[in-house]
C-alpha cells in the first residue's frame, strides 16, 4: 500500500530520545560548562592576557552547542565524522574553524540539529548562536594577526581564457577556434557603453553546435569540467598532462604557421617583420590577397541617386573632399578593378590591398572577416567596373570588412568613409551599415534601400587606424546583399597618435610598423603582452636565442620569429597565471602588485588578459590607488568584453550551460520544438531570456534583486506564445522602432529574433527562478523533477547546496497497491520525508521543488500534471505560506538576504577561481552589508569583491596558516596534531589511545 | 611505496622518466615477449541477473548478457564479488569511474572529498612502460560536447591524488599521436619552454611550484615520446593502417576503432599499459546505441527506472559492451606481436564498472571481466563476504612484476586469477 524506501544500507539511527535521556545529557553537560568557564576564566587571569576570543567561543557557542548538538556529536559518537568534544583548546578550535563554518551553514539551514528532534533550539537561540559562530569566524587567523586572503592564484588559462587572450594578444576580432559553449547569439551593438538596454532589440542566434567564424575552424582545445558545485575556472581543477601540453604546443604551431592569421593579424604580421604586399600575389603561398590601384573616382558612374538618412554629409561633398585628399595622396577609392575578372571568393583571410599616396606607398586594405565574393551581379548596378561584393553565402546578408587605413603604418588614421549599397530589382527593406571604431565605439546608419543605389558616408573621429564596417542586410529581400565602391579620406601619417620609439607599456600593443624594429625588441615588446607584464632581459634574451638558432639552422627572419612566437605561447609564464611572490616577502600576507591586480581584474571581468589602458595604469603602479581603481573597474564594466561575465559566469551560474543536453520528448512537448525538422527549439531562447536579464542589470546597474524578482523579462515570439502572454505581442510590435519591425522580405525567423523588453504586471514570471531554461533543465524528457528543481533553487538561488544523499533510493510503489488510491507524486514524497534520515535535506529540497510544480517539463503554467492529477504547488518557506508562484516569489523575497549571501559567494568564488573557505565568511558578510545600503546595486557587487581582501592580498610563499586545508570532516583532527594527543577522556581524565606518553596534559577546556 | 603519501607527493609519474640518452639505448633491446595490460570501463554496472553467472567454478551456464562471448568460453573468466568502499561526501556516481582503478579507501580522500589516487594503470604504467614510447595511453569513447559533470566522471586513470591523466577523444588524434611525425618545430619548442620552466621555479611559491611540476613533467613526456617515436619511425616505412577521419558515426565502430588503436601501439611496442573508458556514469544523456535502439537511449535513467521493459533495455547495453569486449578478445588472437606470437597471449584484457547494480549505486559485488593469455580461463571466480576490489589489482600489478605487499585498501594476493 505505502510507497517505500529501498536500499539496504539506510540506518534508522536517529534515536528518540526519552525524557530520562534528555535529563540526564543535561546533567552530564552542566557541569562541565561551568568548569570550562572557570578554567577559561583562570586561563587568561593567570597568564594576565585576554583570550583572542575573548570567551565567545567558550561562552556563547560551547553552552549552546553543548546543550542540542553533543547526543550526537560527542566523542563517542562522532556523527558525521564530527566530534565537538575535540573542541576543548582554544588554538586548536581556531585552527578548526572549518567544521565551524559547516556548523554554521546546517545551522542556518535549519538541516541542524535534526529538525524532526523534540529537542530543538529556539529561533533566538539559533539567531545568537549563528552570530556567535559569524563573529567566531571573523578573528583573524592567530598565525596570520589578520583575516587570511588566502593562496595565490594558480592556474592555467581555461580553453575560454586561452582563446580570449590570444584573440586579444593579436588583436582578433573573433573566436581563435570554435568553442562548442559558445552562447550561438550575435548581437551588435553591445549595449554595455551605452549604459542603458533598448526596449526591443534583434538577437541573431545560429544553430547550436554550427561552425561560426573563427581563426582556425578545424582547431581546439579540450574544455575544461566544472568542479561540483563552482565554475570552470577552478584553478585546483585544471591539471597539466603530457597530453594537454602536446595540445598547446600544437596549437600554437599551427596559429603561428596559418597564413590567414597574418592577415587577420596585424600585429602578428609585424612581429614577423613582413609587410602587406608580402601577402597579395601569386606568390604569397594561398591567401590569395590581391593588390590593386585605387580607383579615380568613387562611384565614377554617377549612378548612386539614394542617400542614407544620417549621412555626415553628401555624396557631392564626398566626392569633392576626396579629390582634394587626393591632391595629397591621402585619398583611396576601392572600385572593384580589373583583377576581378571572374568570380573570386574571399573567404576570411584574403585581403584586399588598395595602393595609394603620393607615391604609391600606402596600402588601403580592406579584409573581409565573413565570406564575400566579387561578382558581377544580374539584377544590381555596378557603381563602377562591373563587379559588386556580396555575401558568399546565400541568405545571410551580412559580412564584415575591416578597413586599415594603411596596413603598414598605424599612425595613418581614416578621416571619412564612404561605400554604395546596391539596390537590386524588384527588392527593398532596410539595411544598417555600422562603423566600429578602434575604441569600440560604433556609429550606425539605417536606410530604406529600394531598388536604387545607396550611399551610405561618415565622419571618422580621430584616433582610428582601422575601423570595422558591417553591412547588415537581413531585413532586404532576397538572399544576398551588395556593395559597390568603398573610399577612404586619411589624415595624412604624420598626425597619428602612434610614437614607435615609446617605451613598451605606452605602446604595449605591437602595431604594424613595429617590423621596422630589431627581431628581438620586436618579441620583446610581444612577449610584454604575452606574459600580462613587462618581461625581463633575461626572459626575452631566453626567448631570442630560439629566433637566433633557427636563423642559423638556415630558417628566413619570418620562420624563425614562428619558432620563437610558439615557444612564448607554449611556455608556463603564458598559459598559467602566476602571481609571482616578487619583492615583498615582508610578512606573511602581500598586497598584490598593480600588475597583478590588473591581471585579476580582467580575468574576472573579461576573462580575458588586459587591455592597453590597464597595463598603462598597472605599470604607472597608479592601478591600487581607490579613485583609479573605481574609475577602471567601471570602465571596463562598460567595454563590450564584459559580456564574458554574462555568457560565462551567469551561464554557468545558472547551469544553463547544460540546458542543450535537455531533450524534452518530442510527441509530447511539442511546442519546444518550432519547426518541422525539430532544429529551432527553444534552448536557445531560453538561454537568451536569463543572459539579457543579467545583462539588464549589469548594464543599467540595476538591483541585483531583479535576479529572482523582476518586473519586466526579455521576451520574443515564441516566448510570449510559450508564457502565453501573447496578447501583446502586437502591441509591442507596435512599439519597436521601425528598422527592426519592418516586415517586408523578413521571414518568420527573423521576426522571432525581435526580443522585447516586456514590463509584467503579473509576478509569475519574471527572475531566473520561473524561467524556461532552468525549468526545462530541471525536469526529465516527459516529469517534472522537483528534487531537481529543489537542489536548483538550493545551488544556483542559495548557494547551499544539499549534500549527496547518503544512498540511492527509489519510490517505489507497493506491488499489492490499491489501483484505486493512486498516489499523487507529491504524496510519495511525503512518504518518503517521513523517513527521519531523509527528512534533513527534504525538508529543504521539497518546498522548492514543489513551488515549482506549477510549471511543466518545458516550463509552461499548467495546472494538472503529465498524469493528469492536479497540481499541489502549495508550502511553506521562509515562515510564510504560499499557493502559486506569485506567492511562493513572496515567500521566497521575505529573506532576499539568503540569496544575496550566495550570490555574493558564487561570484567571489568565480572572481577569485577557487572554493570560498570559512575565512571568507567576513568578506561575504562586508560586502553583504555595504550592498544593503547600496539598494543591491550590482556594480556594488563587483567593486565589493575586487576591493575585497581576498581579491587584493595573497598569502606569501609558504605561510603557516590554518584550516586551509580542503573541509572535510576527517580532517577537522588532524592526526597529526599535538592537539589531537591532549584528548582527554570526558569521565575518567585519562587520555585516550591517541595520548602520547610523555606529552604533559594541559589545562583543557574539557577537563 | 607511493601510495597514500598525500597530495604534496612529488608528481608520481616522474620516476619513469629516465634520461632520454638511457631510453634510446635501451629501447631496441627491450625484451622479446612484453606483456601488456588494457581496462575498459563501462557505466553504470551490469544489470545483475543476466550477467552474473548463477554458479561458481568450471562449466557455468552462460548468463544472457554475456552470450556474445561464447564463442570465447576459454578466453577469459568472471571474477565477482570483489567490493569497494565508497566515500561519503562525494558524487556517488563520480566515485564510479574515478575510483575504479585507484580503489582507494574512504579515508584516504586527498583531492577535495574524493578519493582518488594513483591507479593501477599508472603503476602498471612505471614498470611495463619504461621504454615505451607513451609509458600508457589513455583513450576514451566519451565524445559529447558540454562539459557537463565534473571531471570525476571522465577519469579512470589518474598520477596521483587530483591529478587526473586527460583522455584522447578523437581517433584521428590518437593515431597522429602514435604514428604521427614529429613536427621538427615542436623539440625547439619544448628546448626553449622547459628552460624557462627551470628559470622560473625559484621564483614561485610552493603552490605555483606544484603547477610548474606538472608542467615540466609533462615537457619532459613530450619529449621523450617524440625522442621515442623518431626511433619508432625508424623501423616502420609508413604508418601501419590509414589515418582515422575522426569520430565515427556508428557507436559499435567508434569503440572498436579506439580499440584497434590500443591494440596496435601494443603491437608496435608504443605503449604497454592502456585505458579505455566506453562511458562514464552521465547524467540525463541519451546516447545511440547503433543496431541496438532505433533511438538514443538513456543508460543512467533505466538503471532507476521501473517502467516495463526498462531491464530489458539495460541487459542490452549490457551485451552491447560485451559484444565489444568479444571483439577485443577476437583481434587480440588475430593480432601477431612483433616476435610472431599472438598478442592475445601477451596481453591482459580487463573490464569492469565502478558499481554493480546500478540501481542501488552498490559499490560492493563488482563484476570483472579478465581476458588474456596470462589469466585462467573459463572460470567464474566468486568471492563471497568482503573482499577488496585493490585484492585483484594488486595481484595484477605483482604479476607484472610491480612488486607491493599493498594497494590501496588490500588484504592479500588473489592466487587463482592467473596462470
Amino acid at each position: 500500500m505505502l510507497p517505500r524506501v529501498r536500499g539496504s544500507s539506510i540506518k534508522r539511527s536517529v534515536r528518540l530520545r526519552t525524557e530520562d535521556k534528555r535529563n540526564s545529557t543535561w546533567l552530564n553537560c552542566s557541569a562541565p560548562i561551568c568548569l570550562k568557564a572557570l578554567l577559561l576564566f583562570c586561563c587568561a587571569t593567570v597568564d594576565g592576557e585576554e583570550s583572542p576570543t575573548d570567551g565567545l567561543f567558550s561562552n556563547r557557542i560551547l553552552p549552546v552547542t553543548d546543550n542540542y548538538c553533543l547526543d550526537c556529536h560527542d566523542d563517542n559518537t562522532t556523527k558525521g565524522g564530527l566530534d565537538l568534544e575535540s573542541f576543548y583548546d582554544e588554538a586548536h578550535t581556531l585552527a578548526n574553524r572549518a567544521i565551524w563554518k559547516k556548523a554554521y551553514d546546517m545551522l542556518d539551514a535549519e538541516m541542524m540539529p535534526p529538525p524532526k528532534e523534540d529537542h530543538l533550539p529556539s529561533p533566538t537561540e539559533r539567531a545568537e548562536l549563528l552570530a556567535a559562530i559569524e563573529e567566531y569566524l571573523a578573528i583573524p587567523d592567530p598565525n596570520l594577526g589578520q583575516t587570511n586572503p588566502g593562496k595565490p592564484i594558480v592556474s592555467r588559462l581555461n580553453r575560454l581564457q586561452y582563446n580570449n587572450t590570444v584573440r586579444d594578444l593579436f588583436g582578433l576580432d573573433h573566436d581563435v577556434f570554435i568553442l562548442p559553449d559558445r552562447l550561438p547569439t550575435r548581437r551588435d551593438p553591445y549595449y554595455a557603453e551605452k549604459g542603458g538596454m533598448p526596449d526591443s532589440m534583434i538577437v541573431n542566434i545560429r544553430e547550436f553546435g554550427s561552425k561560426y567564424t573563427v581563426l582556425l575552424p578545424f582547431s581546439g582545445l579540450p574544455g575544461e569540467n566544472r568542479v561540483a558545485h563552482g565554475f570552470n575556472n577552478r584553478g585546483d581543477a585544471m591539471n597539466v598532462s603530457p597530453l594537454q601540453l602536446e595540445k598547446y604546443v600544437s596549437i600554437a604551431g599551427e596559429l603561428v604557421n596559418y597564413q590567414n592569421f597574418m592577415v587577420e593579424s596585424p600585429r602578428f604580421l609585424a612581429l614577423l617583420g613582413l609587410d602587406v604586399d608580402a601577402l597579395c600575389g601569386p606568390d604569397t603561398g594561398g591567401t590569395g590577397g590581391v593588390l590593386v590601384e585605387s580607383g579615380q573616382q568613387f562611384a565614377a558612374r554617377d549612378n548612386v541617386p539614394a542617400s542614407a538618412p544620417d549621412n555626415d554629409f553628401s555624396l557631392t561633398d564626398f566626392r569633392q573632399d576626396l579629390q582634394a585628399a587626393r591632391t595629397q595622396g591621402r585619398a583611396a577609392v576601392f572600385d572593384i578593378p580589373n583583377p576581378f575578372q571572374k568570380e573570386l571568393l574571399f573567404d576570411s583571410g584574403a585581403i584586399i590591398a588598395v595602393k595609394y599616396g603620393s607615391e604609391n606607398e600606402r596600402r588601403f586594405t580592406i579584409n573581409p572577416t565573413y565570406g564575400v565574393s566579387i561578382i558581377p551581379y544580374e539584377t544590381a548596378e555596378s557603381t563602377a567596373n562591373g563587379l559588386c561584393m556580396v555575401n558568399s553565402h546565400g541568405n545571410e546578408k551580412y559580412f564584415d570588412l575591416v578597413l586599415a587605413a594603411d596596413a603598414n603604418d598605424p599612425r595613418e588614421e581614416i578621416r571619412s568613409l564612404g561605400l554604395c549599397v546596391l539596390g537590386m530589382n524588384e527588392l527593398s527593406g532596410y539595411v544598417t551599415v555600422t562603423v566600429t571604431l578602434s575604441d569600440h565605439q560604433r556609429i550606425s546608419r539605417t536606410a530604406y534601400v529600394g531598388d536604387e543605389n545607396t550611399f551610405f558616408g561618415f565622419d571618422i573621429p580621430e584616433g582610428s587606424s582601422s575601423v570595422k564596417v558591417t553591412i547588415d542586410g537581413q531585413a532586404y529581400g532576397g538572399k544576398y546583399i551588395a556593395v559597390g565602391d568603398i573610399a577612404i579620406a586619411t589624415s595624412q601619417g604624420t598626425v597619428g597618435r602612434g610614437n614607435l620609439s615609446d617605451p613598451w607599456i605606452t605602446k604595449n600593443r605591437l602595431k604594424p610598423g613595429w617590423k621596422d624594429h630589431s627581431p628581438r625588441t620586436r618579441l620583446g615588446y610581444f612577449m610584454n603582452d604575452a606574459f600580462r607584464r613587462k618581461a625581463t632581459e633575461e626572459e626575452v634574451d631566453r626567448f631570442y636565442s630560439i629566433y637566433r638558432n633557427e636563423k642559423s639552422r638556415g630558417a628566413s627572419s619570418a620562420d624563425a620569429m614562428r619558432v620563437a612566437v610558439q615557444s612564448v605561447l607554449s611556455s608556463p609564464q603564458f598559459l598559467f597565471r602566476l602571481e609571482k611572490d616578487a619583492s615583498r616577502k615582508d610578512g606573511p600576507i602581500r598586497e598584490l602588485s598593480d600588475m597583478e591586480l590588473a591581471n585579476r581584474l580582467s580575468y574576472f571581468l573579461w576573462a580575458s588578459m588586459p587591455d592597453r589602458e590597464l597595463f598603462e595604469t598597472a605599470n604607472r603602479e597608479t592601478l591600487s590607488e581607490p579613485s583609479a581603481f573605481e574609475a577602471q573597474v567601471r570602465r571596463m564594466m562598460r567595454d563590450p568584453k564584459i559580456r564574458e561575465l554574462a555568457e560565462t559566469f551567469a551561464v554557468q551560474w545558472l547551469r544553463l550551460d547544460q540546458i542543450y543536453a535537455t531533450k524534452p520528448d518530442r510527441e509530447v512537448f511539442k511546442a519546444f520544438y518550432r519547426d518541422r525538422l525539430e532544429e529551432d527549439t527553444l534552448h536557445d531562447d531560453y538561454i537568451i531570456e536569463a543572459v539579457l536579464l543579467f545583462e539588464t542589470i549589469m548594464v543599467e546597474d540595476r538591483s541585483i534583486l531583479e535576479l529572482i524578482d523582476a518586473d519586466y523579462s526579455w521576451l520574443n515570439a515564441f516566448l510570449l506564445d510559450v508564457y502565453e502572454l501573447d496578447d501583446r505581442q502586437e502591441g509591442l510590435l507596435a512599439a519597436a522602432p521601425q528598422h527592426l519591425k519592418d516586415t517586408t522580405g523578413v521571414t518568420d525567423r527573423t521576426r522571432y529574433h525581435l526580443w522585447y523588453r516586456v514590463p509584467l504586471t503579473d509576478k509569475t514570471r519574471g527572475g531566473v527562478m520561473t524561467m524556461g531554461g532552468p525549468l526545462t533543465l530541471t525536469s526529465t524528457p516527459l516529469e517534472t523533477s522537483p528534487i531537481k528543481r529543489g537542489n536548483w533553487m538550493l545551488e544556483t538561488i542559495y548557494n547551499r547546496p544539499p549534500p549527496e544523499p547518503a544512498m540511492a533510493f527509489v519510490l517505489e510503489e507497493d506491488e499489492n497497491a490499491d489501483a484505486s488510491e493512486p498516489k499523487t507524486l507529491r504524496e510519495m514524497f511525503e512518504m518518503h520525508r517521513d523517513n527521519p534520515s531523509c527528512y534533513t535535506c527534504h525538508n529543504r529540497i521539497d518546498p522548492l521543488g514543489f513551488a515549482l510544480e506549477a510549471f511543466d517539463p518545458i516550463g509552461r503554467l499548467r495546472e494538472k500534471d503529465t498524469k493528469g492529477a492536479v497540481v499541489d504547488a502549495s508550502g511553506i518557506w521562509n515562515g510564510k505560506a504560499y499557493d502559486s508562484p506569485v506567492s511562493f516569489k513572496s515567500a521566497i523575497m521575505e529573506r532576499p538576504e539568503n540569496f544575496v549571501r550566495g550570490f555574493i559567494e558564487h561570484m567571489l568564488s568565480y572572481a577569485i577561481g577557487r572554493k570560498l573557505e570559512y575565512y571568507d565568511m567576513a568578506t561575504v558578510c562586508d560586502i553583504q552589508q555595504t550592498l544593503e545600503q547600496r539598494g543591491y546595486r550590482f556594480s556594488e557587487l563587483i567593486l565589493g569583491i575586487v576591493k575585497s581582501d581576498p581579491f587584493r592580498k595573497t598569502l606569501t610563499e609558504s605561510t603557516p596558516v590554518s584550516g586551509s586545508q580542503p573541509t572535510h570532516a576527517k580532517l577537522a583532527i588532524p592526526p597529526s596534531t599535538s592537539a589531537n594527543m591532549l584528548r582527554r577522556d570526558k569521565e575518567g581524565g585519562t587520555p585516550t589511545k591517541s595520548a602520547k606518553a610523555g606529552v604533559p596534559a594541559l589545562a583543557g577546556f574539557r577537563n | 611505496m607511493l601510495k597514500g603519501a598525500g597530495v604534496s607527493l612529488a608528481l608520481p609519474f616522474l620516476d619513469i622518466m629516465k634520461p632520454l640518452e638511457t631510453l634510446a639505448a635501451t629501447v631496441p633491446g627491450a625484451p622479446a615477449s612484453p606483456k601488456r595490460v588494457a581496462f575498459v570501463y563501462t557505466p553504470n554496472g551490469f544489470w545483475q541477473p543476466d550477467f552474473v553467472p548463477t554458479t561458481a567454478g568450471v562449466g557455468w551456464k552462460m548468463p544472457k548478457s554475456l552470450m556474445g562471448l561464447e564463442h570465447h568460453r576459454n578466453d577469459f573468466s568472471i571474477v565477482t564479488g570483489l567490493d569497494r568502499k565508497f566515500a561519503g561526501g562525494t558524487s556517488t556516481h563520480g566515485q564510479c569511474c574515478s575510483c575504479w582503478l585507484s580503489s582507494s579507501p574512504a579515508d584516504e580522500a586527498l583531492d577535495g572529498g574524493f578519493p582518488t589516487n594513483r591507479t593501477v594503470d599508472q603503476f602498471l604504467a612505471s614498470k611495463l612502460g619504461e621504454n615505451t614510447m607513451l609509458p600508457s595511453l589513455e583513450l576514451s569513447c566519451v565524445d559529447f560536447n558540454d562539459n557537463k559533470e565534473s571531471r570525476y566522471y571522465e577519469s579512470v586513470s589518474w598520477y596521483g591524488p587530483g591529478y587526473a591523466a586527460n583522455t584522447e577523444k578523437d581517433p584521428q588524434l590518437v593515431f597522429r599521436r602514435l604514428f604521427g611525425k614529429p613536427d621538427p618545430q615542436t623539440s625547439s619548442v619544448l628546448d626553449a619552454v622547459m628552460d624557462e620552466a627551470k628559470a622560473l621555479r625559484g621564483e614561485l611559491g610552493y603552490n605555483d611550484r606544484q603547477k610548474l611540476e606538472e608542467y615540466m613533467q609533462s615537457v619532459r613526456a613530450t619529449e621523450r615520446r617524440i625522442e621515442l617515436s623518431k626511433i619508432a619511425m625508424a623501423k616502420r616505412s609508413k604508418p601501419p593502417i590509414p589515418e582515422p577521419k575522426g569520430i565515427p558515426e556508428d557507436r559499435s565502430e567508434y569503440i572498436k576503432l579506439m580499440a584497434d588503436l590500443m591494440f596496435l601501439s601494443f603491437q608496435l611496442d608504443l605503449t604497454r599499459v592502456a585505458t579505455l573508458v566506453v562511458d562514464p556514469e552521465r547524467w540525463a544523456t541519451p546516447r545511440m546505441y547503433h543496431g541496438v535502439f532505433d533511438k538514443p537511449i538513456e543508460h543512467h535513467k533505466l538503471t532507476h527506472s521501473k517502467e516495463e521493459g526498462s531491464k530489458e533495455k539495460l541487459q542490452k547495453i549490457d551485451a552491447f559492451h560485451v559484444e565489444q569486449y568479444a571483439y577485443m578478445i577476437e583481434k587480440l588472437k588475430q593480432t601477431q606481436t612483433e616476435d610472431g606470437g599472438s598478442l592475445f597471449d601477451e596481453t591482459t584484457l580487463i573490464m569492469g564498472s565502478g558499481i554493480s547494480d546500478g540501481d542501488k549505486h552498490d559499490f560492493a559485488d563488482l563484476q570483472v571481466l579478465m581476458a588474456g593469455g596470462q589469466i585462467r580461463r573459463g572460470e567464474h571466480i566468486k568471492f563471497q563476504g568482503e573482499r577488496p576490489l585493490a585484492d585483484l589489482w594488486l595481484t595484477t600489478l605483482n604479476r607484472h612484476g610491480v612488486e607491493q605487499q599493498r594497494f590501496a585498501d588490500s588484504e592479500r594476493l588473489i592466487p587463482n586469477i592467473f596462470v
